[in-house]
């Protein structure tokens, strides 16, 4: 499991989804081409990025900015950068585990299983989005579908996720633009068929050699007045990262 | 008049019959009476002490809090609501409360926690929160950085007395509120599941980490007497007239304990109902025995020209005589021994514990119910029973009946 993820949360949900595909029906099933060539497209070793994202509730609204550093599938690190008071506020994850930074009081908190499907950071991401790995969406059967209003230039890949298996979707479906191979949005239903939440990639840049979505945008459909909104300012991909960036040591370094 | 005198003259002819008829009527009464008043007050003991020793027998929140509760669902102005709760004579105490989920943390270990605010003074008052604390002290001041911790959830951090404990959360605004809390208290609500997740902060301390103002989510309150909080729960909110705030009783916001122990008193009714109809198949042996015995008193009474409706009306009068003074009799039995179970209880022996509470002594409880509802039962039956053998007694022939009896 070579395969990376853009530094980021939503991504890795399309990223996760290549590899099952391609042991499925490489090169021959319309969908598997899809997800490969989305799969590749975010790709990497190692990156580094610099993310805007905006919170937005009913009650209030904020915008934090951070680095994010990663390698592999298992290993992710986040610095808060701003606002003031959360600055030096820090995410390690290593696999399954995470832990979190408190600046202020200088403490490491490690984060229990049961805090999982808890926010990160107040925005609409779980902690669990956070960890998820491969192995955990491997577990996903495509096909090509079509939904009731199909937009022109969009192909749409459906995901089910195989029988048995601890996973909270009933369905993921996924728009790309024909012309590119870029995602557009992805929908998650849960297991009545219901909307639960949807992501929409936009501002499509280039970054070195790769040209993506910059922002994403995350909207649960159960919380009204709720978004989150991902923005990728900077971002390298196979760089030489300093090897202790993945550790609690780091983390504790407050920097 | 003539009628009611004959009654009289007929109930102390036969001394030993009236005895006999009236002590059934009088134990089967003082046994019901006490059954029904024990009855109740274990159950009201059960729901007396769940309610007071931890939510309270009304609450106010935000109008969807119960529904759906969330950081943002306040009671802006717990003061405004205070003022008004301390007019009120039948409000006991009254105890705010703010309610919030976070991490806590100690050394490596952490646990997800309800993190609880509460004015300790306040809350020692009305929900006795003093009497739970198993080790060290209950919250100092409403503005110490102190902490209390359910036993099960000190467990798992692995924490002691004086251990500084971090916790981590979000504040209303937003933002991220990590502090330092000393753990001063280690606290046994009877309930492994609140004790496993629940961290109690003073008030204003926790007002201050969740950036809520002077904001609260909850008012607990407790009242003089139980059975006046659906009715208190009214008053209260016609005396706050405010749209945004509920004001719930006990029976609303716990409600699945509510029905657990509505349940339970079904069950009780049936044991009421078996044993009202003992009641009341002894009173119709007693009565029915002792009017058949004088059917050719009627047969007599019936030759010198009696009317049949007079005779009917003469049996009955005599057995509401009878019971009437039987019940009176038995009432001041069955005060006296719920009296008694009511001041002293009934030691269990061993305690026994329902819904995390532990109970060694049930006590009785004297209402008016436990009045009423034997009495209509004893006066029902006995009316019954008395009128079957009145109306055989009021038709016989009068030489036939004579004649045979």
């Amino acid at each position: 499991m070579t395969g990376h993820r853009l530094a980021a949360i939503p991504l890795l949900v399309i990223t996760s989804l290549a590899p099952a595909l391609r042991a499925q029906a490489p090169g021959k099933d319309r969908a598997g081409e899809i997800v490969k060539r989305v799969d590749e497209l975010y790709r990497s070793r190692t990156s580094r990025a610099l993310v805007e994202m905006e919170v937005v509730t009913p009650n209030w609204r904020r915008t934090l900015r951070m680095r994010i550093w990663s390698r592999g599938m298992e290993d992710t690190f986040i610095r808060i950068l701003e606002p003031k008071k959360e600055e030096g506020f820090a995410t390690l994850r290593i696999g399954n585990e995470m832990w979190n930074y408190l600046p202020k009081t200088g403490k490491v908190l490690k984060v229990p299983p049961s805090m999982m499907m808890s926010s990160w950071m107040g925005s609409d991401l779980t902690n669990d989005d956070l960890v998820k790995e491969f192995t955990f969406i491997e577990s996903y059967r495509f096909e090509m579908t079509t939904p009731a209003s199909p937009e022109p230039g969009l192909a749409y890949v459906k995901c089910v996720p195989k029988e048995g298996l601890p996973i909270v979707w009933g369905s993921v479906v996924l728009a790309i633009r024909e012309d590119g191979l870029l995602p557009v949005w992805e929908r998650f239903y849960d297991e009545k068929g219901r909307l639960a939440r949807s992501i929409v990639f936009e501002d499509v840049r280039t970054f070195g050699d790769r040209t993506i979505p910059s922002t994403m945008e995350l909207v649960p459909a159960a919380k009204e007045g709720h978004k989150t909104v991902l923005r990728y300012l900077e971002a390298e991909f196979d760089v030489q990262l300093p090897s202790d960036i993945f550790t609690l040591r780091n983390l504790r370094g407050g920097r | 008049m003539f009628l009611l005198r004959m009654a009289f003259r007929n109930i102390f002819r036969q001394k030993r019959r009236t005895i006999i008829t009236g002590s059934s009527i009088v134990g089967g009464f003082a046994l019901a009476v006490i059954f029904i008043g024990w009855a109740d007050g274990s159950y009201n003991g059960i729901i007396d002490q769940f309610t007071r020793t931890r939510l309270g027998h009304i609450q106010i929140h935000e109008r969807a809090y119960l529904d759906r509760p969330s950081l943002y669902r306040t009671v802006d102005d717990p003061a405004a609501v205070g003022a008004v709760l301390d007019g009120m004579g039948e409000v006991e105490s009254w105890a705010p409360r703010v309610y919030a989920a976070g991490l806590a943390g100690f050394g490596d270990k952490s646990a997800g926690a309800r993190i609880v605010g509460i004015d300790p003074r306040r809350e020692s008052r009305t929900t006795r929160f003093d009497r739970t604390i198993v080790e060290g002290r209950a919250l100092g001041g409403p503005e110490a950085r102190e902490a209390v911790l359910g036993r099960g959830l000190a467990e798992i951090l692995g924490a002691d007395l004086g251990d500084e404990i971090v916790l981590l959360s979000q504040g209303a605004d937003g933002s991220i509120a990590e502090d330092l809390f000393t753990l001063v208290g280690v606290a046994s609500s009877g309930d492994d599941m609140t004790d496993r997740t629940t961290c109690y902060l003073p008030l204003a301390t926790a007002q201050e980490y969740f950036v809520l103002g002077d904001k609260v989510h909850e008012i607990a309150i407790v009242v003089t007497r139980l059975s006046r909080v659906r009715d208190l729960s009214e008053d209260i909110a016609a005396e706050l007239a405010d749209p945004d705030l509920s004001v719930a009783p006990w029976q609303v916001f716990a409600k699945s304990f509510y029905d657990a122990m509505q349940a339970d008193k079904a069950g009780m009714w049936v044991i009421l109902v078996v044993v009202v109809i003992i009641v009341a198949v002894g009173v119709l042996n007693t009565v029915l025995m002792a009017v058949l015995e004088r059917r050719r008193e009627y047969g007599l009474l019936k030759a010198i020209g009696t009317r049949a409706g007079r005779i009917v009306r003469l049996v009955v009068l005599e057995v509401l005589i009878l019971s009437a003074a039987a019940m009176v009799l038995g009432a001041g039995i069955g005060l006296g021994v719920n009296a008694v179970l009511a001041g002293h209880g009934i030691s269990l022996g061993s305690e026994f514990t329902y819904g995390g509470m532990v109970f060694d002594t049930m006590r009785s409880e004297i209402n008016l119910r436990s009045f009423a509802i034997p009495a209509v039962t004893v006066f029902v039956a006995a009316v019954l029973v008395s009128l079957f053998p009145a109306l055989k007694a009021s038709r016989t022939e009068p030489a036939q009946t004579m004649r045979m009896h």
